[in-house]
């Protein structure tokens, strides 16, 4: 096992070790807010450095769900973290691809990472990933929103060049999709019999939304954490009812500020 | 995407929000969501066959056993696919660091936010373990360092965290635990390490 780990190890040798700090340090400096408004003004050098890692604040509240209310996480725990996660990251998209190119495929899926993660000894993650993999594709509304919104960002922001080229590939994904359905079919009638809640339409599944954000937020507080991103990165807690309706309203403009801030 | 979207199905009767407020550490009561159907199809890893005779290894196992139960049930609660805890656009920047990777269909970020998810929930939960073990309530670099050297499956993380840091505290932890420290810091003391090369 470690074999096939080490020449992946010593790649990220290769990285400048300033650039981790000065990232960091940027990361930390602005609050919230403050680093939405300086990520508006920031040079192209400094978005780079903050695309490398994963929000400070969006790790803290992961890492709290696991903690004791009472411990307290230092800021070099997280910065620690942070490039943990895009280490991680970076480490099974290389597996993946890996798999990609020897299966002459140019798309990485879903299945691909899941498998890599299978052959990197997280195999713990994948009876999880699998379950919400089938989960995510259960709902096929939420499903068929979330395929076409990162994709359509995804070909405005490249230009309308790079449209031809991911239209056809976006068709050719679903078709696995839609060949996906029959077997799926027996899935989800397993999943009705043992739950009493049926398949969810958008506005049902925003009362769940809101259910869910009630019910977690009972136990981890990710849920506001997701309102929060959702919101734009703004402190302020709006209550649930607000959330549902900005939720329901405005889900293609996060992605835009999203896509805006980035 | 679109026309399936602006037809919506029926809707049904909602009944009272579904609440779980278990304590942390409490077993989890059953709830209305019975974990069967997900078990058939994705079964659960199994225990470890040897568990360590130790209390505080095979304590270890089970709150490690508890950990991956709260993800089934987590995962089963999920009903919205479109807030993550984790910008979708950020990690598909990482992805694309690599320039041999081309296209990443839609779905892969999605996966990718709830496996970093985990894999923050698990380095944090092993890194906390350390800190309790030297009684300390703020979980510190070393701590992740500790956990990092004493779980196989994170060794491609040693040049993330330094090597002295780890080195150290993977010795303050064994001495602390009263293990005989290592050579070079292999795993084979870890009472986890048996988990991780089971077949499964």
């Amino acid at each position: 096992m470690n074999n096939p780990q080490n020449p992946k190890a010593s790649a990220p040798c290769t990285l400048p070790p300033e650039l981790p700090k000065e990232a960091v340090a940027t990361d930390e400096a602005p609050p919230p807010m403050g680093n939405n408004n300086n990520t508006e003004s920031a040079t192209a050098t400094m978005v780079r450095e903050q695309d490398r890692l994963m929000p400070v604040a969006n790790v803290s509240r992961i890492m709290r769900q696991v903690l004791p209310p009472y411990a307290k996480i230092s800021d070099d725990a997280k910065e620690v973290i942070q490039e943990c996660v895009s280490e991680f990251i970076s480490f099974v998209t290389g597996e993946a691809n890996e798999r990609c190119h020897t299966e002459r495929r140019k798309t990485v899926t879903s299945e691909d990472i899941v498998w890599a993660m299978s052959r990197l000894g997280f195999d713990d993650y994948v009876a999880p990933l699998g379950a919400f993999l089938q989960r995510m594709r259960d709902d096929s509304d939420h499903g068929g929103e979330e395929r076409g919104g990162p994709a359509g960002r995804g070909g405005s922001r490249r230009g309308s060049s790079s449209l031809p080229l991911h239209c056809p590939q976006q068709m050719h994904h679903l078709h696995p999709a839609v060949c996906r359905r029959p077997h799926q079919s027996v899935s989800p009638a397993a999943g009705y019999a043992v739950r009493p809640v049926p398949r969810p339409m958008p506005a049902s599944g925003y009362r769940m939304q809101g259910g869910d954000h009630r019910s977690v937020g009972g136990v981890a507080p990710c849920s506001y954490g997701g309102a929060l991103v959702q919101a734009g990165g703004t402190q302020h807690v709006v209550g649930f009812h607000d959330d549902e309706a900005s939720s329901s309203s405005e889900n293609p403009p996060p992605e835009g500020r999203a896509a805006g801030s980035n | 995407m679109e026309p399936k979207s602006t037809t919506p199905p029926p809707p049904p009767v909602m009944g009272a929000p579904i609440a779980y407020p278990p304590p942390p550490g409490a077993a989890y009561p059953a709830g209305p969501y019975v974990h069967a159907p997900a078990a058939a199809l994705y079964p659960p890893p199994p225990l470890p066959p040897a568990p360590p005779s130790s209390q505080q290894g095979a304590a270890a196992a089970h709150q490690q056993q508890l950990f991956w139960a709260e993800q089934y049930r987590e995962i089963e609660a999920t009903t919205d696919f479109k807030n993550h805890n984790l910008p979708l656009a950020r990690i598909k920047k990482i992805m694309k660091a690599d320039e041999d990777v081309r296209m990443i269909a839609a779905e892969a970020p999605v996966v990718f936010s709830r496996a970093c998810e985990m894999f923050i929930l698990e380095l944090t939960h092993r890194g906390w373990a350390h800190a309790e073990e030297n009684k300390r309530r703020t979980l510190q670099k070393s701590d992740i360092a500790a956990a990092v050297a004493r779980t196989e499956v994170f060794d491609f993380l040693v040049d993330i965290v330094p090597r002295d840091e780890a080195k150290d505290a993977d010795s303050a932890a064994m001495g602390a635990a009263g293990i005989p420290h290592p050579a070079a810091g292999l795993p084979a003391a870890d009472p986890m390490g048996y988990y991780y090369v089971q077949p499964q």
